[in-house]
């Protein structure tokens, strides 16, 4: 049996590298089917968000696993990139840290803004994709429901969690007071109607900004979104005068590649005649072209730039920390002993229903040689019992053994020995 | 009674060490946010700057009292340079008391301190003539100039917050812990308003002086001359003030932080360069004023 994951994260990766593997939900969804067809016996997750890029391949026999080298090239060829340009990058884990490091994700200990609810339904998300294209078995099942569970648990047992905190949060309360005095005489252009713009909504709603603008490939997410949250929707062609207007932008579109260049925004600081602009662009791969930033007056933000506040939001958080962390632990070694025990089950059974054909075959013939000699019932249920009490006594040591043998520290040796002794096949 | 006679002895021994020690403490407070940070800091920084500012206040009544009873009072640079630092003083606390978490005073305080130590090194100087100070235009002349000087001052405060602001945030600095500044609309907005401020108040000044001149231009001959390097280092100033504000007005991209501050420290250093020429220039005790003050004249 074999869990794996490689990817990249903010923590040692900057959003120029993530944004080059970033996986859109439409991209994931064929990346999934691809690795379905390459490897048809393995279980696989893909979890992309701003911060993050994951793949969790799960299969029963570790030989039908791609190995690590093996998905580096699958990422590398589905984004046209140079495998070796990005293998150094992306970390591998195994086994009890591939899981540990999943529930600490989903318990958004590893998030840029420890505590924020925002990864768990990503996680989620990423999970249905996956099932929704059947790349999905009992491995990961058990594995992401465990996830799902112990980041609730995380979320009800420390207080990581109190006072909501988001990137968009963030983005809000601590950037925007460092350009703008007050928000209810300015406007605010939000490019994107996905997640993290109706997050963001949700905070300058409660900030009681003048005007809030939202813009979206599709209208009518975008006029939803608006009803929802009462500001106003905008067509997609309106982007460039929208900008010309706006002081705050938010951008979170799902987009491949800048949606805003260089070349377009000259035509819009034309209009805006030098007034200060501050843009947070929360996308990855971002929508803002980097040379935006060269402008006078502009200050653009991608989601990098607010990784020391961040880490501020963690040093608040540090007491909680070892609680969460301990929750973690118990987990994840919980969740691995069962895993085990779940694997040697069926092979128990299978042992067992062997010896069981044996016993079965054995009793037939001692009858068939006793013939037509007259044996009292009390008798032949004597000789059941005590064939049932043999096989028993001769399974339980080896069996009990297993049981205990095989966990995450000694790996599926025992159980491998005993397949073999015994000649069990699948 | 005696303890009334007694707190008024007390306080007419308040010198100029005592304030300047209080404002010089709350500099070092505000400057050792950056390093470490202490819960009642800006507590103490309040109590300070009060400390400061009563006994700013008291040092310059009693000085005002013993003018009065002598001629006119608060009539030298030295009193005037005291009088702007007490303004400034009490600007800063109100902004520092709206804005606890801002290290305005950073800024604040080392003009506050550098106006002190001017006065100190300009004690001696002769005291403004008699015509200037007895003549309503006079006045006007002298009023309007002070406060048009702390608007400057005021401006080129908040202009050198704001670059610093706007230089941190291009960057993309973090907020250094103990040193947040105010939003950057905050900034723009003071330093435009008192740039305004100073330009309409230096405006009043130049002309209220040009007519007093004339006036005793009619009296006695050449009492500031038109070619004056004061004269016309100030109407330059004004020129450049108003230059200013109608280039801001006109054209919207220098409404827009950056070149209105840049603009803004330039014209405090004109006007420095304009207050020196006028305090070393005896702007306000040329010879003849000085012999009418002497008694000479009328």
């Amino acid at each position: 049996m074999r869990v794996q994951m490689i990817g990249c994260s903010h923590h040692n990766t900057d959003v120029t590298f993530r944004e080059q593997l970033a996986f859109q939900p439409i991209q994931a969804a064929a990346a999934l089917a691809q690795m379905r067809t390459l490897f048809p016996r393995t279980e696989a997750v893909l979890l992309s968000t701003c911060n993050r890029m994951e793949i969790y391949t799960a299969a029963e026999d570790e030989a039908d696993c791609p190995t690590a080298e093996q998905l580096i090239n699958f990422v590398a060829e589905f984004h046209g990139l140079v495998p070796q340009d990005i293998a150094a990058e992306l970390h591998n884990l195994s086994g009890e840290d591939a899981v540990r490091h999943l529930f600490s994700t989903a318990a958004s200990l590893n998030s840029m803004v420890v505590g924020e609810a925002q990864i768990l339904s990503q996680i989620k998300q990423a999970y249905d994709l996956a099932n929704a294209g059947d790349s999905t078995g009992p491995l990961t099942h058990s594995t992401f429901q465990a996830a799902i569970r112990v980041a609730k648990r995380v979320q009800n047992e420390t207080s990581l969690h109190e006072k909501r905190v988001s990137i968009p949060s963030i983005a809000v309360t601590d950037y925007a007071s460092r350009f703008f005095e007050r928000l209810d005489d300015k406007v605010v252009l939000i490019i994107g109607a996905g997640e993290m713009a109706q997050e963001t909504l949700t905070y300058l709603v409660d900030k009681n900004v003048g005007r809030i603008v939202i813009v979206n490939r599709s209208r009518e997410r975008a006029e939803q979104l608006a009803q929802q949250t009462g500001s106003e929707a905008a067509d997609w062609d309106q982007l460039e005068s929208l900008l010309a207007e706006a002081d705050l932008v938010v951008s979170a579109t799902a987009a491949t590649e800048p949606v805003v260049t260089g070349d377009m925004f000259r035509q819009v600081v034309e209009k805006r005649y030098q007034r200060p602009i501050f843009i947070l662009d929360l996308a990855v791969p971002r929508d803002f072209d980097d040379a935006i930033s060269d402008f006078i007056n502009v200050y653009l933000y991608s989601i990098d730039d607010m990784q020391t506040v961040c880490d501020a939001n963690l040093a608040a958080r540090q007491l909680e920390w070892p609680k969460a962390e301990k929750i973690i632990a118990e987990e994840t070694e919980l969740f691995m002993k069962v895993l085990f025990q779940r694997i040697t089950g069926p092979w128990i059974g299978r042992l067992k229903q062997q010896a069981n054909e044996i016993k079965e075959a054995e009793l037939q013939r001692l009858q068939n040689k006793l013939g037509d000699l007259t044996v009292d019932p009390a008798v032949t249920k004597e000789i059941e019992i005590t064939l049932d009490r043999l096989v028993n006594k001769l399974l339980h040591p080896p069996l009990e053994s297993l049981r205990e043998d095989v966990s995450p520290d000694t790996g599926t040796g025992l159980l491998d020995a005993l397949k073999k002794l015994f000649q069990l096949k699948d | 009674m005696l303890n009334v006679i007694a707190m008024a002895d007390w306080l007419t021994r308040i010198s100029l060490s005592c304030f300047a020690l209080s404002y010089l403490i709350a500099l070092l407070l505000e400057i050792s946010r950056l390093f470490y940070r202490v819960s009642v800091r800006s507590v103490v920084i309040f109590v300070m700057m009060l400390a400061g500012i009563f006994a700013h206040s008291i040092f310059l009544w009693d000085k005002f009292q013993a003018d009065f009873s002598g001629g006119t009072p608060l009539a030298s640079w030295y009193d005037w340079c005291l009088v702007i630092s007490l303004a400034l003083a009490v600007t800063y606390t109100i902004i520092a008391l709206q804005r606890v978490r801002h290290s305005v005073g950073i800024f604040f305080l080392p003009v506050i301190l550098g106006l002190i130590l001017f006065a100190i090194s300009i004690e001696g100087h002769q005291p403004f003539s008699a015509q200037e100070r007895g003549n309503l235009w006079g006045m006007t002349h002298g009023i309007s100039l002070l406060a048009g000087t702390v608007s400057m001052a005021i401006a080129f405060t908040t202009g050198l917050m704001y670059l610093v602001q706007a230089s941190r945030l291009k960057r993309k600095l973090p907020p250094r812990a103990g040193f947040r500044l105010p939003s950057l609309e905050w900034l723009q907005v003071c330093n435009r308003r008192s740039l305004f401020l100073a330009t309409g108040l230096i405006m009043i000044g130049l002309f209220s002086g040009i007519i007093m001149n004339v006036q005793f231009q009619n009296k006695l001959k050449n009492i500031v001359p038109w070619d004056d390097l004061v004269v016309i280092s100030s109407s330059v100033l004004l020129l450049w003030l108003i230059g200013v504000s109608v280039f801001e007005m006109l054209y919207r991209p220098a409404r827009q932080g950056r070149k209105i501050a840049y603009l803004t420290m330039a014209s405090f250093l004109f006007l420095i360069m304009v207050l020196c020429f006028v305090i070393f220039g005896q702007h306000a005790e040329t010879p003849v004023v000085a012999m009418l003050w002497s008694g000479g004249g009328e």
